[in-house]
């Protein structure tokens, strides 16, 4: 922890004196995104070691790393540095949901596909459900719905509702890489989540067409864009795959490098033909594993030694990106609204796993795989300002969401990592391969049969 | 759009393919360094990429990827520092300086000042910068025949050249060094007001605080994946932060890597091969975006390239008899140590690329570009002639000469 500690220090020091050369408002282009990665990495992962020291998981250290450095703190890495970093946030989503897809053996899990629909399904229904209940309650105190008819606001509602509800993938696989994680929660969790997050993709685009209606927008454009976004991804997803395919069975050279390689590409078609990286590759991985012989852990498991830089630099990126300017704003609504989620994820969660009987000892701790938020969030979060900002309310619900992510974010992987460790799956996992693949493969064929 | 995307995918494959070891045998029983067996391709396709017709490396997609030309550097720069092994340079022969003076100083020198008469003459304005810089880039060898043959036969004075090699390298980087600290990049805007060698000092000194730091990381790392983590966390750390004060990235990861090399660590033999190994792809991908960078439309710059290529071959030959005469005993003939000395090494155009992009403003634009067609074109024109020439002669002669 000493040895972190200083590392750290050295290498904020190094970035201040750097920093310090130009004017604040200057920045330079290729070095300016070089020194942010450099130092979010560096900094990220001495973070992470000093927190695993305290017990708590790696990603907070990673979060709370990047927040200090972003610019709502320090401005070390600045607004335009995490511009000028967004391609390697994209390669970084794309490999974590690459490895999430690449987990997701439904062959494996097959005996606990319907504990995983149960829970996911109840959890995400009760979580849309209660969600927009309550902001719509609460729609006379938010400023960007109180001059809206009830009709108006129920579908604004409902679209908050949707994007709120959003699981986390990266973080689950996150924490249960780190914690080498293996057992009945962890591949449900993983499952849950991965199946939960397609959904609600596939829900936002659904509901989008709803609020254009109440808003008497027949913005077909619009809905086309947004369903070539969602099932184009998907499509691309297929053709990443079988790209892979072709390369592991022909080439079969430097995998980790041709996939980085696969995951950059994704990350600029997703700037330049408007699909979702994280869709892509989750396909990918998905149809990896799942509808072709070859094995997606394996592939996990080559690109494995990328997952660590991967995850700080993502983390730490997503935790410079948190403005405490924006959650100051709407802290009350937000806490409030995280509250509201993390109840009605959790009734919902435990009662489907009570329909699909669920052992009592996974019932205890499954449900602590919900709380947690990051990139499908932030992301909807986003596409609600682009494309509802000119109505009036996107900024303002896009700014609300994001300051529920921030506290979900922050929350919820301690919940997690706790429930981890408690429930024994920490550490059953074999090193060096993917969260949710046990140590010893006859559990895992066991699950499967 | 579909189109930038495709193009892009098409480049990956081929620098994956071209990293394949089946290449890399080919290269050492031929003799022909990465640019010529792989790299000219990659060139060339960053230039028709560039072109606004085909569209695919657009100003968008090159900003997108200055950091990974920047990130390039760096890890060029420690290819460079780590070769430096001052154990092994303990062990080089009576007489070396004089060997290197000629075979790397003389060049040096003739090429500056070839290349500043040159510059002049076709109208550019007096400049030592870029006439140090393309003695920068004069002085890196790539004796790849030698390398392969002190590796095959173990043969003495292939094994002295290849050896020299690594002290070229080091010179071109030390006058990119040079250069970086007399004539500032950004002096303008800084905030920093520093006389010009206490930019030496801020130089050496960045560069040996963060091998220092690259060390205290890499010895932390609990397994490989968590090293190679750290690896590249340190090197685009330090390309960052040479690009910020305006120092190339090349020097300074290059003083890092020469720390980093030096001192004691049990795994440094695999720390070495990791950074090896990913040098191929990334120089690969280098000269794709130097390619995309270049602009080789200039009739001023193939000439620069020709007066480039002249000095500079002509200097390895003067230097080669005058080291045969006051070098180590162990060299072979002059002929062949000017032969296997002569084709440029990859690090010429990282330094042209690093000081382009470090210098290259609007109004220094032209003679940026002529240089960097004659490092590049000289490279390619040298190393064509010096395989003809060495096949004419059938082959290089160091075993004769050893004998």
């Amino acid at each position: 922890m000493i040895r972190a500690a200083f590392l750290l220090a050295l290498v904020v020091v190094l970035v201040a004196a750097a920093r310090s050369f130009l004017p604040e408002e200057t920045s330079l282009v290729g070095s300016g995104a070089a020194l942010a990665f450099g130092f979010v990495l560096l900094a990220a992962l001495q973070s992470g070691t000093l927190f695993a020291g305290l017990r708590m998981p790696r990603l907070t250290g990673y979060l709370v790393c990047g927040f200090v450095a972003g610019p709502s703190v320090t401005n070390l890495v600045t607004e335009r540095m995490l511009v000028d970093l967004k391609l390697v946030n994209g390669v970084a989503i794309g490999l974590i949901a690459l490895s999430a897809g690449g987990e997701l053996s439904f062959r494996r899990v097959r005996a606990r596909l319907g504990a995983i629909v149960a829970t996911g399904g109840f959890a995400l229904a009760s979580g849309v459900l209660f969600l927009s209940l309550a902001f719509l309650a609460a729609s006379p105190l938010l400023p960007f719905m109180a001059d809206a008819g009830w009709t108006q606001r129920a579908a604004i509602a409902l679209t908050m509702g949707v994007v709120f509800s959003a699981l986390s993938p990266t973080v689950t696989l996150a924490l249960l890489t780190e914690t080498r994680a293996a057992g009945p929660i962890s591949e449900m969790s993983l499952g849950i989540v991965v199946v939960g997050d397609l959904v609600i993709v596939v829900a936002f685009a659904a509901v989008n067409a709803v609020v254009s209606a109440a808003f008497g927008q027949a913005d077909t454009a619009g809905m086309s864009a947004l369903l070539f976004h969602v099932f184009g991804s998907i499509g691309a997803g297929v053709v990443v795959a079988l790209l892979l395919l072709v390369y592991l069975k022909l080439v079969h050279l430097r995998v980790p490098l041709f996939v980085f390689g696969v995951c950059f590409l994704c990350a600029e078609a997703g700037t330049r033909l408007h699909l979702d990286p994280l869709l892509v590759c989750l396909t990918a991985g998905l149809f990896l594993e799942n509808l072709t012989d070859i094995e997606g852990t394996k592939l996990v498991h080559e690109i494995q030694p990328a997952a660590m830089p991967t995850f700080a630099v993502f983390f730490a990126v997503a935790g410079a990106g948190l403005h405490w300017d924006v959650f100051k704003l709407v802290a009350p609504i937000a806490v409030g609204m995280a509250v509201v989620r993390g109840g009605a994820l959790y009734a919902g969660g435990r009662l489907g796993m009570a329909l699909a009987r669920v052992a009592p000892a996974e019932r205890r701790w499954l449900h602590f795989a919900l709380y947690s938020q990051s990139g499908v969030a932030i992301g909807l979060a986003i596409l609600l300002k682009e494309r509802f900002g000119p109505s009036g309310w996107g900024d303002g619900a896009s700014a609300c969401i994001l300051g529920g992510v921030m506290v979900n974010e922050m929350v919820g992987p301690l919940l997690f990592k706790t429930a981890l460790v408690r429930s024994g799956e920490a550490g059953k996992g074999k090193p060096g391969v993917g969260a949710g693949t046990s140590a010893d493969p006859a559990p895992a064929q066991a699950v499967a049969h | 759009m579909l189109r930038v995307v495709l193009g892009l995918a098409c480049a990956l494959v081929l620098a994956v393919l071209a990293a394949h070891p089946a290449v890399r045998r080919v290269e050492r029983r031929l003799g022909l360094t990465v640019l010529v067996s792989s790299g000219v391709p990659f060139l060339v396709l960053g230039v028709a990429f560039r072109l606004p017709q085909v569209g695919i490396l657009t100003d968008e997609v090159v900003v997108d990827l200055r950091p990974a030309l920047e990130f390039g550097l760096g890890w060029l720069g420690f290819v460079v520092g780590m070769q430096f092994d001052v154990r092994e340079m303990d062990g080089l022969p009576d007489k070396t300086g004089a060997l290197v003076f000629f075979e790397t100083g003389v060049p040096l020198l003739a090429a500056a000042g070839a290349c500043a008469l040159a510059l002049y003459a076709l109208g550019s304005p007096w400049s030592p910068r870029d006439a140090m810089v393309l003695g920068a880039c004069a002085a890196p060898a790539a004796p790849v025949a030698a390398v392969a043959l002190a590796r095959a036969t173990g043969s003495s004075s292939a094994s002295l050249v290849a050896r020299v090699a690594v002290l070229d390298d080091v010179a071109g980087v030390a006058v990119l060094a040079l250069v970086c600290a007399l004539f500032r990049p950004t002096d303008e805007l800084s905030a920093w007001k520093l006389p010009h060698v206490a930019w030496l000092f801020v130089t050496l000194g960045m560069g040996g605080v963060l091998g220092i730091l690259t060390y205290v990381l890499v010895r932390s790392a609990s397994g490989p994946a968590e090293e190679v983590a750290y690896l590249i966390g340190a090197v685009s750390l330090s390309a960052g932060m040479a690009g910020y004060l305006g120092i190339s990235p090349l020097v300074a990861c290059a003083i890092a890597g020469a720390l980093l090399t030096n001192l004691p660590h049990e795994r440094m033999d695999d720390l070495r091969a990791t950074i090896f190994q990913l040098e191929r792809p990334l120089y690969l991908i280098f000269l794709l975006v130097a390619g995309a960078l270049w602009d080789p439309t200039a009739w001023q710059g193939w000439l620069l390239a020709l007066v480039f290529v002249v000095a500079r071959v002509g200097a390895k030959l003067v230097g080669a008899y005058a080291a045969v005469r006051a070098g180590p005993t162990d060299l072979p003939d002059a002929p062949t140590l000017a032969l296997a000395l002569s084709p440029q090494s990859p690090i010429a155009i990282a330094t042209i690329v690093s000081f382009s992009a470090m210098y290259g403003r609007a109004d220094q634009a032209t003679a940026l570009a002529w240089m960097t067609t004659a490092v590049i074109a000289g490279a390619v024109v040298t190393e064509i002639g010096v395989q003809a020439v060495g096949r004419l002669r059938g082959g290089m002669r160091f075993e004769e000469a050893a004998s």
